[in-house]
């Protein structure tokens, strides 16, 4: 195990497996403070980034519904 | 951030720490890893398939019903406009009462039909092989496994059917409100013992379902085809007119119509060229697929009791997984010249003779001396067909993993 950044894990492509602790920014601060309410980021572990879950993340992470559906070779 | 090479690890460290889980591994390992974070109350997206056998997806579909979090299969073509406009037009009985699909894939899209290589590669320095294999039984590093070409391989993937089935057939699961199948049918290019096929073609019987308010829902068959093998065109459709949209498609023959749609059921039309206007009561996705998980997460954590589902909520997608891990074992027990008829709750074949025997080509042996042919089949002896089939539905985990069990 060691410490990357983002962009130096998302070079390193092969079979890896990561943790990312995400925050959209329309999850942050939005939930109402109610007992048994959760708020906060959504910490995400990923298993498997280098190809199709490097894509799910991205996805998870921008809006653009283009970027996931459309695409012309579907995987 | 922190990057590892094996999920145990990762897992072991902090799972218990993490709200969610991005699985996009092989897809052998998609059932252990998936399973972990579900029995660990963890919200969970698969990628496509979302699992290699039966049993592994019957055993996800009830760990997230009992986890009660948000789950999202990676077929993202679930959350498109064309599966919703598919649902739509059935359910409002555009074309009768539908008795046969016909799909297919001009995948796959890596090499498929070989031999087991006898060569041993150098395991790349950036890859754990060990932790890719998992629970897979062990073998030597060769780079036609990884990366990318695992998905043609039996240990590791389940060829075009995981691929584009999962795609291709959701609308048609959807549409037709289908549960488990009854028969089972499998035809291939030589049944290799390692790899997946070249080409197949597999049928499937859906028993009657409950009729919805304007059609009926009859005994369905529904025929895949692979690697190439497009199904005959149906009477009335333009000449010229290409079935293959985006990877592939589905021909719905109703009693009143016929529906084709592409991939993700994009592109429908009724081939006698009337355009129905059904009511629009699908729920419309607005975001990415992975966005709308996140959405049901946030609906989760803000303590809605009624938080709506994705698009391939799990409760959906096992059963449906379950169709596309079938015509795998369809395919793989082709040798028993016999249609499977199977019962879907016990997850068994009740028709196989108790002294069945299969066997897969190792070797194709083909050549050619003097401008001879010579044939040359090498066959792995043959196994009890019952015991075979069993392994096809439930892996034996090997190399120390276990599957949570079954919840009740």
């Amino acid at each position: 195990m060691k410490d990357m950044s983002r962009r130096s894990f998302l070079k390193a492509g092969t079979a890896a497996t990561a943790a990312l602790a995400m925050a959209p920014a329309d999850v942050l601060g939005k939930a109402k403070a109610k007992k048994n309410v959760q708020t906060g980021k959504i910490k995400l572990l990923g298993v498997g980034v280098g190809g199709r879950g490097h894509a799910d993340i991205n996805g998870v992470t921008y809006k653009s519904k283009a970027m996931s559906t459309r695409s012309s070779s579907p995987t | 951030m922190k990057v590892y090479n094996d999920y145990k690890k990762m897992y072991a460290e902090l799972l218990d720490q993490a709200d969610a889980v991005i699985c996009g591994t092989a897809d052998h390992t998609h059932a252990i890893i998936c399973a972990e974070a579900l029995a660990a109350g963890k919200h969970v997206y698969c990628e496509k398939p979302l699992t290699r056998t039966v049993y592994e997806s019957r055993l996800l579909t009830k760990l997230a019903a009992k986890a009660g979090v948000a789950t999202q299969m990676g077929n993202q073509g679930s959350s498109g406009e064309g599966v919703n406009l598919t649902c739509e037009w059935i359910w409002n009985g555009e074309i009768g009462e539908v008795t046969r699909v016909d799909a297919f894939t001009d995948r796959p899209i890596w090499p498929q039909g070989l031999e087991r290589p006898t060569e041993v590669h150098e395991i790349p320095s950036t890859l754990n092989w060990d932790a890719f294999i998992g629970p897979a039984p062990k073998r030597p590093y060769n780079s036609i496994y990884h990366p990318w070409n695992f998905r043609g391989w039996w240990d590791f993937g389940t060829g075009a059917l995981g691929d584009m089935a999962c795609h291709i057939l959701h609308p048609v699961f959807k549409a037709l409100d289908l549960g488990y199948p009854i028969k089972a049918e499998g035809s291939s290019t030589p049944l290799m013992s390692d790899c997946c096929p070249s080409a197949q073609v597999v049928k499937l019987t859906y028993p009657a379902r409950p009729n919805r308010p304007k059609v009926a829902m009859p005994e369905v068959v529904v025929t895949w085809s692979d690697g190439g093998i497009v199904p005959f065109r149906p009477e009335g459709l333009a000449v010229g007119k290409n079935l293959n949209v985006s990877g592939g498609g589905a021909i719905f023959y109703g009693t009143k119509d016929i529906l084709v749609v592409g991939c993700y059921g994009e592109k429908p039309y009724l081939v006698s060229g009337r355009v129905p206007d059904a009511p629009k009561v699908c729920r419309r996705v607005t975001e990415s697929h992975q966005r709308d998980w996140i959405r049901a997460i946030k609906e989760i954590r803000a303590g809605k009791t009624d938080w709506t589902r994705t698009a391939s909520d799990f409760s959906e997608a096992g059963p449906f997984n379950e169709m596309v891990a079938m015509g795998v074992v369809a395919t793989r027990l082709q040798g028993l010249n016999q249609v499977l008829e199977w019962d879907g709750e016990n997850m068994k074949f009740t028709n196989i003779p108790e002294n069945a025997t299969v066997r897969s080509m190792l070797k194709d042996g083909f050549s050619i001396h003097d401008g001879h042919p010579t044939f040359n089949k090498v066959w792995t002896d043959p196994v009890n067909a019952r015991e075979f089939a069993a392994e096809l539905i439930k892996p034996k985990y090997q190399n120390g993993y276990v599957l949570p069990d079954m919840p009740a």
